[in-house]
């Protein structure tokens, strides 16, 4: 080994650190220097300076109660998530509104006199030939600018969202808590969260039925809201492909793409170039 | 170094926060987002850790997984760039008001700031003394014999750099 190697070898070792020593490399080095005069002047006085800069850098204190932070964190932690697990196991009740009674609601003769003018009033009211129920919720103008029924749908539900109208069937800020919570209703769970939301805080999910198609949403918010829409890649026909697709309505940018058997819709507020900036 | 083959999770805790903090702040060069550093390595270890088979390796798994999280903030930051103003405030980034450092701990952070910014990660490992040069080059994914250039190089800078910053100090005093 010559000098100058030995001299590379030897910036990597610490003063005082037993595990350098063992190093063979460095090892090596040390015994060259013990017959080299010049070498172990020059070595003993980087050790000097090197020492004293890590003893320097080592009084960088950290604030006093983060180890206690940390540690009461991941408690805290630990226990949410224990809590959450049990919630995702019990089945949810259905809640009966205030002021009703036990008594079943088929027994009571006021809801079929109910039934019948609603359904009288649905015969005479509803025109023939209509279209059906989501799709009277349509962008006529978005029609004409080949945005996808399905997508116009998911505006509206945005907007219902935003407007809060529609509140989540689960509230929680663990996408992973939503993810199996969807998957255990039946319901389309992203098996992967793409990029733009995979480290984000989520904030609830709900299901929509589009014409008999099931779709999740999971709502996230990263600085603004952002949304996932997961479908079953079956349902969607050739309307999506892996290549993605951008589309922009009711002030909503949407990029669609097939990711495995689902497709993934994400969605922000906003133009095109919103999106982009954000995706 | 420390034997962390038989270590409990609080064990860790206290054997690494330290180490992961300085490394930390020498990274964001902020106080808080460092805390923060540290705390979101050791949730991704209390999350992920029981996947880690060969737990002699916690250590050198610490100081990647908080050069990971602190590279993809980066990244998560830099698209941020001219985005929301709330969420660049958010964000920090910013030298803070030398609080809690001692004036050797400040002469050692001030001499690595000014050292070229491809050897400060390196050094800041080397300095911390908890990695071997061969855990460090796995910790910032690179070749060993990069870490070795690197580290030699820095060493230099460093060194010339923290001669003057101390003699400037004594100068002043």
């Amino acid at each position: 080994m010559e000098r100058d190697e030995a001299k590379a070898i030897l910036e990597l070792c610490r003063p005082g650190n037993a595990e350098d020593l063992k190093d063979p490399m460095i090892a090596e080095a040390i015994e060259l220097m013990e017959s080299d005069t010049e070498l172990k002047a020059w070595f003993n006085e980087q050790q000097l300076i090197d020492d004293r800069i890590g003893d320097c850098y080592c009084e960088l204190e950290p604030p006093a109660e983060l180890k206690t932070s940390i540690l009461v964190g991941m408690r805290a932690h630990a226990q949410n998530t224990e809590e959450a697990v049990k919630e995702l196991e019990e089945p949810v009740p259905f809640t009966t509104p205030s002021g009703s009674t036990s008594q079943s609601w088929w027994r009571n003769p006021w809801i079929g006199v109910a039934a019948v003018f609603a359904l009288l009033f649905f015969i005479t009211a509803v025109p023939r030939g209509g279209q059906d129920t989501q799709l009277a919720n349509i962008d006529t103008a978005a029609l004409q600018a080949d945005v996808p029924a399905m997508i116009q749908f998911l505006a509206g539900e945005i907007d219902a969202v935003t407007s809060r109208k529609r509140s989540f069937a689960k509230k929680s800020s663990q996408p992973a808590a939503l993810q199996a919570y969807l998957a255990s209703a039946g319901s389309p769970s992203p098996a992967t969260l793409p990029a733009p939301v995979e480290d984000s805080r989520s904030l609830g999910c709900f299901t929509l039925d589009f014409d008999g198609v099931k779709m999740s949403m999971i709502c996230f918010k990263e600085g603004k809201l952002v949304h996932l829409t997961t479908v079953c890649i079956t349902d969607c026909g050739d309307l999506f492909s892996e290549e993605p697709a951008i589309y922009e309505i009711r002030d909503q940018a949407f990029k669609a793409w097939v990711e495995g058997d689902q497709v993934q819709i994400i969605s922000v507020k906003g133009s095109k170039e919103e999106l982009s900036k954000f995706i | 170094m420390t034997d962390t083959s038989n270590l409990s999770f609080d064990e860790i805790v206290s054997a690494f926060y330290q180490p992961l903090y300085r490394f930390g702040y020498s990274l964001a060069k902020n106080e808080h987002e460092a805390g923060d550093l540290a705390q979101q390595t050791f949730f991704i270890y209390a999350e992920k850790g029981s996947s880690l088979r060969d737990k002699s390796k916690v250590k050198s798994w610490l100081f990647t997984t908080l050069y990971r999280e602190f590279l993809r903030r980066k990244r998560k930051n830099d698209r941020m760039d001219n985005y929301e103003p709330e969420m660049l405030e958010a964000a920090g980034g910013t030298v803070e008001p030398h609080i809690r450092r001692s004036m050797d701990a400040n002469l050692a952070v001030e001499a690595l700031e000014e050292v070229d910014e491809v050897y400060r990660e390196p050094l800041s490992l080397f300095y911390l003394k908890d990695l071997s040069y061969k855990e460090i080059a796995e910790v910032l994914d690179v070749p060993i014999g990069t870490i070795m250039s690197r580290l030699s190089r820095g060493k230099a800078q460093l060194r010339d750099i923290f001669k003057r910053k101390e003699a400037e100090t004594a100068d002043t005093n």
